[in-house]
């Protein structure tokens, strides 16, 4: 019983990788907004729902996957800034899921405070690593994390009840 | 199945947070003096100019990538750039101190700055 639940969370990783990079990629088609670092996130879908579901263990093997598909397809640079705010972003999803648990606050919050810290870890390494000056991208990307967030938000807020729910019947099948 | 909630008032409290911090970093900015000299850095050298030594400069960045930097009427601009995104271009023009255009695929980055040592070091925010 113990050996096949901790294969179903081995697999369950493995579909929320496969699910990161994949939409990694839908995004990386879509045109260029001509701004920096300005993305849908879409990605983050699959790290949250990860979380949510597998808790943090099963969540960061899924965010380190992530990273790890970024620095395979654009280089050390691009993974050095995913990693600083996928690992802010992470934080903050796994300081906020307790409020969420309390049922104050739905995954709209949740994914605009996510993306905001990523948009700050990120930025944070940049100036570190670059110069102090990526600081002037600031306001922008901020900026887009309000909308952005708010649709992967709402898409998580339908998601989630209906994953878990799946989950749990998965889990009691044994 | 739980009934999905789709929102709570509390949503509203990040939203507000990131509102603010995106509106409050421009502020630091405007409020800064205006700026006397450009300094340049490249992978290979750093260099500061007065703002009054107006021409165009060729910089020379990482993979081959030129960056041009226009100084004219006491700012500077990067003009062109051979990179992807051109997103130092876009930039625009550089005024205020602590400014800049960076480009990171030839690493290149412009800074505006006040060098009155009265001013505040608005570089370091």
């Amino acid at each position: 019983m113990k050996q096949r639940s901790s294969v179903l969370l081995i697999t369950t990783v493995g579909l929320f990788a496969a699910m990161a990079a994949a939409l990694s990629f839908l995004e990386s088609l879509l045109p260029s907004t001509g701004l920096p670092g300005v993305r849908l996130g879409l990605a983050n879908i699959a790290v949250t729902a990860a979380l949510w579901l597998l808790g943090a263990g099963g969540g960061a093997a899924v965010a380190l996957v992530k990273v790890l598909f970024v620095l395979v397809t654009r280089g050390g640079m691009a993974a050095i800034l995913s990693l600083a705010g996928t690992t802010a972003a992470f934080f903050t999803m796994w300081c906020l899921k307790r409020v969420y648990d309390k049922g104050t606050m739905t995954m709209i919050g949740v994914s605009v405070a996510s993306a905001a810290a990523h948009t700050i870890g990120q930025l944070s390494v940049a100036a570190w690593l670059l110069s102090a000056a990526v600081g002037g991208y600031a306001p922008i990307m901020l900026l887009v994390c309000i909308p952005t967030g708010i649709l992967t938000g709402c898409l998580l807020n339908e998601l989630l009840p209906r994953l878990t729910d799946i989950y749990t019947r998965m889990i009691q099948k044994g | 199945m739980k009934k999905p909630r789709r929102f709570a008032p509390l949503d509203l409290l990040p939203i507000v947070l990131t509102a603010a911090l995106a509106v409050a970093v421009p502020l630091w900015t405007f409020a800064a003096p205006a700026a006397k000299t450009v300094r340049v850095t490249t992978p290979t050298e750093e260099f500061t100019l007065p703002l009054t030594a107006e021409g165009s400069y060729d910089l020379q960045g990482h993979d081959g990538l030129h960056v041009t930097l226009t100084v004219k009427d006491g700012a500077a601009t990067v003009t062109s750039a051979d990179c992807p995104d051109r997103l130092c271009v876009q930039t625009g023009t550089l005024t205020k101190a602590g400014q800049a255009a960076v480009c990171v695929p030839a690493g290149i980055v412009v800074t505006v700055e006040a060098t009155d040592d009265t001013a505040p070091d608005a570089v370091a925010r």
